[in-house]
């Protein structure tokens, strides 16, 4: 069989499996697998739809009947055990949030500049170095929180290196594919990179400055201080060349330095100070002349010094070897600092030194395509089967082998690949990568991401916004998929839902979840709420049957109480568009009328209220099992004292009470019949209020 | 229990219900080589389930000692037919089935044939991927990843997710949609591929396309007069045509023929049988287990490989007394 894989195995980094997870209490004792399972055992399971929790249970392999009756069963059997992968720990949870906010506005801003494509590109540049400023602040804010805690254990330790790696990763992407290319700034990729080392890999460390320099000591007691001489030579390495000039004008006067090594010191430092600065409204030429000269003049200081040291070897081993010591580092820092590339590797402690050393003083404009050349030769120095993630990280970027980058950031941390893939994806760097692997890696990170938070009970609506915002098929799918899945516990937690939806246009989602929401509240009683619900997804025949249990309620009590939910409902329909179908349900509106009736009539005020019901029966909204309770209520109004009905009401009336008669004799249902003697009842009534109502007009 | 069904003579060992998007039905596979499908006359009562149609996976039947059946359906709501795919017993293969009608099943594709016995199969939802994955799980040991095209994928720019090709890889984009050019008498390779090897497809697909060719260039005419019996698939990939011989769709007519990949190839230990194996709601993460009481997580990584990311044990840790 074909390997199809070859043209991507190089990713594979092989890595520790984690450790196997043991369950609590265990199943059977250590080392007995095969014992257990030749006693007709073996592990099933099934799997959470949301959370991809899994439960745990034993399972057998032959049939309960082929076995003997003598087969042993243990208190394990009947265990189920439910275990699921950790989700994101509480102490993220703010990073997380903003972080999310982070994402969604540059998801809404990059929409935006696509639409206006004048500004596009302009806009677009800015808005991505804002945003990922933001998304640095909010690791440098976690960084911080994490450095607060006091007395840390060993996961706050790995989540501080997490987050420090990932902020290192972040910037220099930001400073390569972003910063270099705003328009306005010069283009020169070597300020910023020294910007980024001294930031992410601080050298020398301020306590190392404050052990030396702190407490203002004298040129003696600088002299003196054995840690005096590394420290300078890591400031001239790093490029704190001002602090460097200061620290030497310092060390000069003291005595126990030779007088060589003073003068050179001093000459140094002035050196210092005449380093020239790259600004962007220089030229290139006239800064590169600049820079000649003053690397010329180090040349120069190199030799001399140098020629010191070769010569002055066998003269001064008698002498205190400060005086060496002063003049080898003064001929070191001047090596480095003209740019030669041996006395840089040999004074880099980590490749990120040599790598910031060799731009700062041999190429001090050098732009990012010259990034890789460099990198390639310093890494070659290093053992590589030493390096960390991200080592590995940032060396793939600085080669620009994008794809390689990916699969390590996925290495040092979940969030940080799924963000960077997308800010890749909007700077347009992404599709190289595209074309390498078997899916697209925005997608895939983001899908991971998200689908990590879903079980998360804070982090739900996060997972969700990242699956939404992926944009693609795939990731609608899988989010109508879960969405539907996430636990109503409460109201609340239903809107948020179904707010969700509509934002993201699930409908689908959308109708099962009123569904599912209607029936939850019917089934608690919640009436009016369930017809709320329903009319969402113009279910009328769950609405008529609520409606059918409203009346039978009410028939059955004799008290008409609903009318407040109806109130409810009527009033939240109107101002809630798309259930304008809810104001036409028969039933409702022959429930509410029929409130009405009830009202007028409590009331006394007869008329009225013979006009409303007569209304029902005209219109025809009254279902069939209540017509027969309707003419009964008409009988009061008909033998009343008041004239309610004109003959031609009652014409109407009796019209009714006869299709009612005529319906039951053509099927046998007893829908809404009367009794007889009611019947007889009605029609003696209307016959006499016929009579008066003739006589009245 | 409301109801019991025991038209089949032996073990029942794999059953299954229809995913939602179609009508009530159970799908059970016994040891004697068929798998029978009931439904309900009383949906609502669910009293009396009828069998309706059934697939004959051994022809000639089988008994227990031939090896369990095992079955799964296919969750995907955009397939146009049903499919179900079964594997097990006698010749270890695993074959997908496709409802031509209510009752009727007909064999459409041969996923592999193994020398073990096919212990548990499953299909993962599909998720808007424009393939399905069916993974199995077999007493060698092994879980086997398949990729698995029954219909002409539309390349519209939305749907295509996951064709992006590696290095290396012999197709091109287009290519992926286009149906290779057969002379597709049969509907699928079932008579042919009993090799486990998924590229005889592609050979016989060269040959056939060789002769297909020829015949085009012989007739100078477009060859859909003569397949009414082949369905002209609507909605070709753009470009499609194998990009070695520069043909237009003039040519269409000749019936697509399901292809399947072997994208995963899992092996936990030998000796050690592989008894279940699940996808998770979105076909993200396969959980497997197996007799030594180890339950695993397979996740696929970004670069087309699946990798264990995390394992629980049945056993005690030795920490526990």
């Amino acid at each position: 069989m074909q390997n199809r894989h070859t043209g991507t195995d190089r990713f594979v980094v092989s890595r520790d499996k984690e450790a196997v997870t043991h369950l609590s209490p265990g199943l059977f004792p250590a080392g007995r697998q095969s014992e257990w399972s030749a006693q007709n055992r073996t592990l099933i399971f099934s799997i959470h739809p949301l959370n991809n929790k899994t439960a745990l249970a034993v399972g057998g392999k032959k049939t309960r009947e082929s076995l003997g009756n003598d087969t042993l069963t243990f208190d394990q059997d009947q265990r189920v055990h439910i275990c699921g992968i950790s989700t994101e720990s509480d102490s993220r949870l703010a990073f997380i949030n903003d972080t999310h906010a982070v994402f969604v506005a540059l998801q809404q801003l990059m929409e935006e500049a696509d639409v206006d494509d004048s500004t596009a590109s302009a806009v677009g540049i800015k808005g991505l170095v804002k945003m990922s400023v933001l998304y640095r602040e909010a690791m440098q804010r976690q960084s911080r929180v994490l450095a607060d805690i006091g007395d840390p254990n060993e996961f706050i330790k790995e989540e501080a290196e997490t987050f420090q790696a990932m902020h290192a990763v972040w910037h220099l992407l930001e400073i390569i594919y972003l910063t270099t290319n705003t328009p306005g700034l010069s283009t020169s990729i070597v300020p910023h990179f020294m910007e980024w080392l001294n930031a992410n890999f601080p050298a020398p460390l301020a306590e190392d400055a404050h052990r030396i320099a702190g407490g203002s000591p004298t040129a003696d007691d600088l002299a003196r201080n054995e840690l005096l001489w590394p420290y300078l030579k890591k400031l001239a390495l790093r490029g704190h060349v001002s602090v460097l000039g200061n620290m030497l004008e310092r060390l000069a006067p003291s005595q126990l330095l030779s007088a060589s090594a003073a003068r050179w010191a001093r000459s140094l430092s002035q050196l210092c100070r005449k380093m020239p600065l790259s600004s962007s409204e220089e030229t290139a030429g006239s800064f590169n002349s600049r820079w000649r000269q003053w690397n010329e003049e180090l040349r120069g200081h190199a030799t001399a010094i140098g020629s010191l040291l070769g010569g002055a070897g066998e003269k001064d081993e008698s002498a205190g070897g400060d005086k060496d010591k002063a003049l080898e580092t003064l001929f070191a820092i001047s090596e480095v600092m003209r740019g030669d590339l041996d006395a840089i590797a040999a004074e880099g402690e980590i490749w990120q030194d040599i790598m910031g050393a060799t731009l700062l003083y041999s190429e001090p404009t050098a732009q990012a395509d010259r990034l890789p050349a460099l990198v390639g030769a310093i890494i070659e120095q290093f053992e590589e089967s030493a390096f960390t993630e991200l080592d590995r990280a940032l060396v793939a970027l600085l080669n620009h082998d994008l794809a390689e980058f990916l699969v390590h950031c996925d290495h040092i941390d979940h969030w940080l690949s799924a963000h960077i893939s997308d800010l890749m994806d909007h700077i347009s760097v992404l599709d190289i990568c595209r074309r390498v692997f078997v899916v697209d890696p925005r997608e895939h990170y983001l899908m991971a991401l998200g689908e990590s938070y879903l079980g998360h009970e804070d982090l739900w609506r996060v997972g969700l916004d990242y699956l939404g915002l992926c944009r693609t098929v795939a990731g609608a799918l899988v989010m109508e998929e879960y969405v539907t899945r996430i636990p109503l516990d409460s109201d609340r937690k239903a809107e948020q839902v179904l707010r969700v939806c509509e934002v993201y246009k699930l409908d689908c989602a959308r109708d099962r979840i009123h569904r599912q929401l209607g029936r939850q509240k019917w089934q608690r009683g919640r009436l009016g709420a369930a017809i709320a619900h329903f009319a969402q997804v113009c279910d009328h025949d769950s609405i008529g049957l609520i409606c059918d249990q409203i009346w039978n309620a009410y028939i059955s009590s004799g008290e008409l109480t609903y009318g407040p939910t109806i109130d409810g409902v009527m009033a939240s329909s109107s101002l809630s568009e798309g259930s304008g179908s809810l104001l036409h349900h028969e039933r409702l509106q022959f429930l509410s009328k029929y409130r009405d009736f009830h009202e007028l009539y409590a009331a006394g005020d007869f008329v009225e209220a013979g006009k409303v019901l007569l209304s029902i029966l005209l219109c025809e909204i009254a279902p069939a099992y209540a017509l027969g309770d309707l003419l009964v209520d008409s009988i009061p109004l008909l033998e009343g004292d008041t004239l309610v009905f004109s003959s031609e009401d009652t014409f109407e009336l009796m019209r009714v009470a006869e299709s009612l008669a005529q319906a039951h004799m053509k099927q046998s249902q007893q829908d809404g019949a009367i009794d007889r003697s009611e019947m007889n009842i009605f029609n003696v009534a209307c016959t006499r209020n016929l009579a008066r109502s003739f006589v009245m007009f | 229990s409301v109801s019991v069904l025991n038209e089949s003579t032996c073990a029942v060992h794999s059953i299954a219900f229809a995913p939602e998007y179609i009508h009530l039905a159970l799908a059970a596979a016994s040891s004697d080589g068929r798998v029978r499908f009931y439904s309900p006359t009383d949906v609502i009562g669910l009293t009396n389930w009828t069998a309706s149609g059934s697939i004959e996976f051994i022809p000639g039947g089988a008994s227990d000692s031939d090896g369990p059946l095992c079955l799964s359906w296919c969750k995907s709501r955009f397939s146009t037919k049903s499919m179900i795919v079964i594997g097990g017993s006698k010749r270890n293969k695993v074959k997908v089935y496709q409802r031509d009608n209510v009752q009727q099943w007909d064999e459409i594709y041969q996923l592999d044939s193994y020398d073990a016995f096919v212990l548990d199969i499953d299909w993962a939802p599909s998720m808007g991927r424009s393939y399905h994955l069916i993974a199995t799980a077999c007493s060698d040991g092994h879980i086997r990843i398949y990729k698995f095209w029954p219909e002409p994928t539309h390349l519209s720019a939305e749907l295509t997710d996951s064709l992006f090709i590696r290095e290396g890889d012999e197709f091109d984009n287009e290519e992926l949609g286009s149906a290779p050019h057969v002379e597709a008498d049969n509907g699928g390779y079932s008579d042919e591929s009993d090799v486990d090897d998924d590229e005889d497809g592609e050979d016989a697909s060269d040959e056939g396309s060789s002769d297909s060719d020829s015949d085009d260039d012989s007739d100078g005419s477009t060859s859909e007069s003569g397949d009414d019996a082949r369905p002209d698939r609507p909605g070709r990939a753009k470009g499609s045509g194998k990009k070695s011989k520069a043909k237009d769709d003039g040519s269409a007519g000749k019936a697509w023929v399901p292809r399947s990949e072997l994208v995963g190839d899992l092996i936990v230990d030998p000796q050690v049988p592989i008894r279940r194996v699940r996808w998770n709601s979105t076909g993200t993460l396969l959980v497997s287990s197996s007799d030594d009481g180890v339950a695993r997580m397979w996740k696929m990584s970004v670069n087309g490989t699946w990798r264990e990311i995390a394992a629980i044990t049945a056993e005690k840790s030795s920490a526990e007394a």
